[in-house]
């Protein structure tokens, strides 16, 4: 392809505007990572904190020396895979029947789903309902209040409706049913999209922490964030301020801590997530499904 | 009769799909509308050890208490001016990104990019906000830059125009490429030969963004407004929260870090009157919105 | 959507709403608590030979504690107890609790940090009625030792005329903290001694700022910064003034709201001027919730004076990580000395303390149907408010297993309880044996329990630089013990905050102090201040029927 002189402006403009966005972007997590291997001294210096000047490993053994976080990994795993597994499947199964314009008050049931994106119960009636429903203490009361929500849905929903349904028909024409007609021809087609739903969902689940703190109390199933969290809360300066003055608590500084922390929440994900972005590279090229 | 034996004909016929979304009703009845029936807390004087539907009610008491306090008002504005703000400048951001992401040919380079921008999502804004708070402050990089071009100091976080300048900048950086994924997947299915075809027919690569790739983009960028019109009354709770400071309360305390102060009061009423002024006004912006969209589009965009 | 499903759809919305606007309510005058059933304390008789089963939610320190540890098994041959410990961390504290007592799972025993919340727990009826009398009858000697370091914690289980619990007191929060200040900077800029009064702090801080005290040739160096909580901002200068700016105070034998009193205007005048002179570092005001920077500026060599440095674990260069270490790290010739609390114009040292109201100890209203645990539970307070060695086990477990003392040290953990997160997994905590976090006994110890186990050398830095006598407190206590404080407190604090930053740092003139007032008073003020006088009155009264003598209170 010839490209007009204009055209090649841009594209170097383009080039070194985008390398400058994603340097920028970068910056936190090289932040983080080096606070997370300073000693305290080096992380209480004014500085870019590019680099760590003194390594202190200090951090990482306090928080993975902590008896609690393996045991949270294995539950945060569970989440994350159970959650993400069940909320691809069920918004599919959700996602296709609203995206066929025959389906019989299709309006009502769209709207149904998306006014629940906007009115939600509050706190109270939500932990009360998970309590009834015997949910309490269980990988459960994490998974299915989060499961379907409205936002994967519409965004599922519109991409099957770019698949032509012309697909379908031929199917339906030869005695396929209508879950054999979203497996067999909708699925293959939408992984871009199911993948980009995934991704969400999975980093929803990872980092989620609230829930947990709520309908988990039992610490054998408590997730890695909420361990985490008592790890920084416990080496805040809000702890100092309240008089909870303690001959431990000064050993170590709460940023590095916390920074420690962080690199080892997100450090899976940010492994994952190449191999996730993979399908969205390849759902570029398994682009034109439109005729 | 004939009009009932015609419905029953339609269901019959479309069983299959009734079948499958009817479980995801059922989800959303039990999940999603039972808890609803909580709301009425907002109406009642909420005692909790006598339960939602026991207590007694004391009807639009809790929203006169919300709007005769100085600062729901205040909060409601504030909300609504740093949405607006979002929604104007941070709405833009992430088509823009994908754009000028889908612009690169170059396969290693344009995947660098996008799983660079994407990594601030990954950080919560407790980590954000003490990372800005170094950045920003009086002896901070920012301000060493300001000196060296020879101005004085500024106080990006304790000016009322600057923060809210920095909170907009710093939710689209933290966000925007997020936001891209959503658009590079719906560019992922433009089919290569209308820009072959197009090409041929001597369009150049800005004709083709604007012939072809723009106009693909309409019916996401449709729906995602909507959408996020429903949450004009969210104005970023987590970002605020940990980013704010006493000098800039005045147009940084938003209906959410009201509402947090009432729950943590254990004053649940006032808490869940707030969250339904609020979820109240974004049903009317989300209805109206649709509304709008389908009727100048004649029925093709619109989110139902 | 067609006109029919719009129909339905409101037709299931008003059968909905039928349903929930004819479910009967119970009638609850509004304000009073929700009604539970009254004891009859004079027929209660608790047979010690009988086990009871107490399920006991203890105060958030112990996150991740465990069922049946050495301590709790302790507690329970003794006492003849069956625990139920339920442990949550402070996150959950807040916001899990009132969920649980909503779903009505109610402990027998209940911890409460702050009164705001006992009071919350009460009007939503899930706590029982405890008289004085009984309290008076079965735990004397609790009482004795409560009255003498934490009266007003009676006011904290007070609630329309009734006692809601059992108060407890934190005996280590009498002491007021010292500053630090960099004794290299101050010699360097010529001055030998650390600032005792305001005014010669202002020099100080003056000299560091123009007087180059890092000697590095640039003018790169403030005096002060201050810290960010409510409880600690500019508390060092309001209290020269005989102010606390976000805390009730007495004058005359009236409470007033520190922060609104014509001194809070000199106070700020002061400051002022220091900030227009550049002696205070202008990020003060943005630090917001991502944390207090001034231990890092101090520790950077930014500042040269920081408040509330100053205890004695501060200086321990033995501790790689005391702020004296970190900061020789990063400045090898710095010198730090602490400083006494400053002296007033009046000549008297001032510094903000809590004071020693610490927290309430409630019981559940179903206790009312087994009201023997109460008197067990009371039972237990009082033997561990008589019996040292039991209370010290209590708080720390066995010595020689747990825990072991020297002089030096004091008492220590015993590896591997030493490790962290192992301490408060098996209930065992050192920290200072004076404050109110024990799991099972909430209650403080008295000073003279606990003496003999601080590290050498802390009791005498005590005795010189943080006087219990300087301690300045809140006058009921602590400032959300009032009716209307879930209400108006915390968005007043908030407005204060803001504009006394905004004055200090000159964005608005001195002179809006008085309009500040006006709108203060409006703003809910007026209430609070009349409600904290109501609650000043009820403490004497109060006082009157546990036994405290009027004489000996500041305002009786």
């Amino acid at each position: 392809m010839k490209l007009t002189r204009g055209e090649r402006v841009f594209s170097v403009f383009n080039l070194v505007i985008l390398s400058g966005v994603a340097l920028v972007a970068l910056y936190p997590f090289v932040y983080t990572v080096s606070i997370s291997l300073s000693t305290a001294a080096e992380a209480n210096r004014d500085s870019l904190h590019l680099y760590p000047r003194d390594v202190s490993l200090a951090a990482y053994r306090l928080v993975l020396s902590n008896p609690d976080i393996l045991n949270g990994f294995a539950n945060t795993i569970l989440r994350t895979v159970l959650g993400t597994v069940l909320t691809v499947i069920t918004t599919a199964l959700a996602a296709y029947p609203l995206a066929r314009r025959e389906l019989p008050h299709r309006g009502l049931a769209t709207f149904l789903i998306l006014f629940t994106m906007i009115f939600n119960g509050g706190i109270v009636p939500t932990y009360l309902l998970v309590r009834e429903l015997g949910l309490l203490n269980s990988v459960w009361s994490l998974v299915l209040p989060a499961m379907l929500t409205a936002f994967n849905i519409i965004i599922v929903k519109n991409f099957f409706q770019t698949i032509p349904e012309s697909l379908g028909e031929a199917a339906r024409v030869e005695g396929a049913g209508e879950l054999s007609i979203l497996l067999r021809i909708y699925l293959p087609l939408s992984k871009p999209v199911l993948a980009t739903i995934s991704l969400w969902t999975a980093v929803m689940h990872w980092n989620q922490w609230f829930d947990a703190m709520i309908y988990i109390t039992d610490d054998r199933k408590q997730v890695l964030q909420n361990f985490l969290q008592r790890i920084v809360i416990e080496n805040s300066t809000i702890m100092l301020d309240l008089g909870m003055t303690d001959l431990n608590v000064t050993q170590y500084t709460p940023e590095t801590i916390k920074a420690a922390t962080v690199v080892v929440t997100i450090f899976p994900i940010i492994c994952l997530y190449p191999f996730v972005q993979k399908y969205f590279v390849k759902g570029i090229l398994l682009g034109g499904v439109k005729e | 009769m004939a009009a009932e034996a015609s419905w029953t004909r339609t269901y019959r016929r479309h069983r299959g799909l009734l079948l499958l979304i009817g479980p995801c009703l059922a989800y959303f009845l039990v999940f999603h509308y039972l808890p609803m029936v909580g709301l009425i807390i907002a109406f009642k004087d909420f005692v909790m050890s006598h339960g939602v539907l026991a207590s007694p009610w004391n009807g639009l008491d809790n929203f006169v208490r919300l709007f005769a306090s100085e600062d729901f008002p205040r909060a409601l504005r504030n909300t609504v001016l740093i949405s607006l703000l979002r929604l104007s400048f941070g709405f833009v951001a992430p088509i823009v990104l994908a754009l000028m992401l889908n612009e690169l040919r170059i396969g290693w380079f344009k995947r660098g990019v996008q799983t660079l921008t994407y990594l601030p999502y990954f950080f919560s804004w407790v980590i954000l906000g003490g990372i800005f708070l170094m950045l920003l402050s009086g002896d901070g990089p920012a301000n060493n830059i300001v000196r060296a071009a020879g101005a004085n100091p500024i106080s990006f976080l304790g000016d009322d125009l600057w923060f809210i300048a920095v909170l907009i900048a710093a939710g689209i950086w933290q966000s925007a490429g997020y936001g891209a994924v959503i658009y590079l997947a719906a560019l992922a299915g433009i089919d290569p030969n209308l820009y072959e075809a197009a090409s041929i027919d001597g369009a150049g690569r800005w004709q083709q963004t604007l012939r072809i790739t723009l106009p693909s983009l309409v019916p996401t960028i449709i729906v995602l407004f909507i959408l996020s019109l429903g949450q004009v009354l969210n104005a970023g709770f987590d970002q605020i929260y940990n980013m704010y400071n006493p000098i800039v309360y005045d147009v940084a305390d938003i209906i959410d870090t009201y509402v947090l102060r009432r729950l943590i009061a254990m004053d649940y009423a006032l808490a869940t009157a707030g969250g339904l002024f609020k979820s109240a006004v974004g049903l009317v912006l989300v209805v109206g919105a649709n509304w709008m969209a389908r009727r100048f589009s004649d029925d093709e965009y619109g989110i139902w | 959507m067609s006109a029919k499903e719009i129909i339905g759809l409101i037709g299931a919305v008003v059968i909905v709403l039928a349903f929930v606007l004819f479910y009967p309510t119970r009638p609850h005058e509004k304000g009073n608590p929700a009604q539970a059933d009254a004891v009859d304390w004079s027929a209660v008789e608790d047979d010690r030979s009988e086990q009871l089963t107490i399920r006991w939610l203890g105060p958030p320190v112990y996150a991740n504690g465990q069922e049946n540890t050495w301590v709790q098994g302790l507690l329970e041959e003794r006492f003849n107890i069956r625990f139920e410990p339920v442990f949550l961390d402070w996150t959950a504290n807040s916001r899990l609790k009132p969920l649980m007592f909503s779903a009505g799972d109610v402990p027998d025993v209940s911890w409460d940090g702050d009164p705001l919340y006992v009071r919350r727990n009460i009007h939503h009826g899930f706590v029982m009625e405890l008289p004085y009398e009984v309290i008076l009858e079965h735990a004397p000697t609790y009482v004795k030792y409560l009255n003498q370091y934490g009266r007003e914690t009676w006011l904290f289980a007070f609630y329309r005329g009734k006692n809601y619990g059992i108060p407890t007191f934190a005996a280590a929060d009498i002491y007021p903290t010292a500053g630090l200040w960099r004794m290299d900077w101050l010699r360097r800029v010529g001055l030998s001694k650390v600032p005792e009064t305001l005014d010669e702090m202002g020099e100080a801080l003056r000299r560091f700022r123009h007087g180059d005290p890092d000697g590095n040739g640039i003018k790169d160096t403030y005096g002060m910064y201050p810290r960010t909580h409510w409880s600690l901002a500019y508390a060092d200068v309001f209290a020269t003034f005989g102010l606390l700016p976000q805390d009730f105070v007495l004058r005359q034998g009236k409470v007033v709201w520190g922060g609104v009193q014509p001194d809070a205007k000199e106070a700020l005048r002061r400051l002022r001027r220091w900030y227009a002179e550049e002696l205070i570092d202008p990020d003060f005001a943005i630090a917001g919730r991502s944390g207090d920077q001034s231990s890092k500026k101090f520790q950077n060599g930014k500042i040269g004076y920081l408040y509330k440095g100053g205890s004695w674990l501060d200086l321990e260069l033995k501790n790689p990580n005391s702020t004296y270490s970190v900061l020789r790290q990063l400045n090898p010739q710095a010198e730090l000395a602490p400083s006494r609390v400053l002296a007033g114009f009046d000549g008297q040292r001032r510094d903000r303390v809590w004071g020693g109201p610490a927290h309430v100890m409630w019981f559940g209203t179903q206790v009312a149907q087994t009201p023997q645990k109460v008197l067990r539970v009371l039972h237990m307070f009082e033997t561990l408010a008589t019996d040292q060695e039991l209370f010290v086990q209590s708080r720390m477990g066995q010595r020689g297993r747990h825990w072991d003392m020297s002089a030096e040290r004091g008492a220590y953990l015993l590896p591997p309880y030493d490790r962290r997160g192992a301490d408060t997994r098996h209930l065992v905590h050192v920290g200072l044996l004076e404050n109110a976090y024990g799991f099972f006994s909430a209650c403080a110890a008295p000073l003279q329990f606990t003496r003999g186990y601080l590290p050498e050398g802390m009791a005498e830095f005590r005795d010189e630089y943080s006087h219990p006598s300087w301690g300045l407190k809140n006058a009921i206590g602590k400032s959300d013990v009032v009716d209307s404080a879930g209400r108006y407190l915390e968005d007043l604090r908030h407005y204060q905050a803001t504009v006394f930053t905004e004055i200090i740092r000159g964005d608005r003139p001195l002179d809006d102090f008085e309009p500040f007032v006006a709108t203060w008073r409006q703003r809910g003020g007026d209430i609070l201040v009349a409600e904290a006088n109501e609650m000043l009155w009820q403490m004497y009264e109060i006082y009157d029927e546990v036994g405290i003598d009027r004489e000996g209170t500041d305002g009786g």
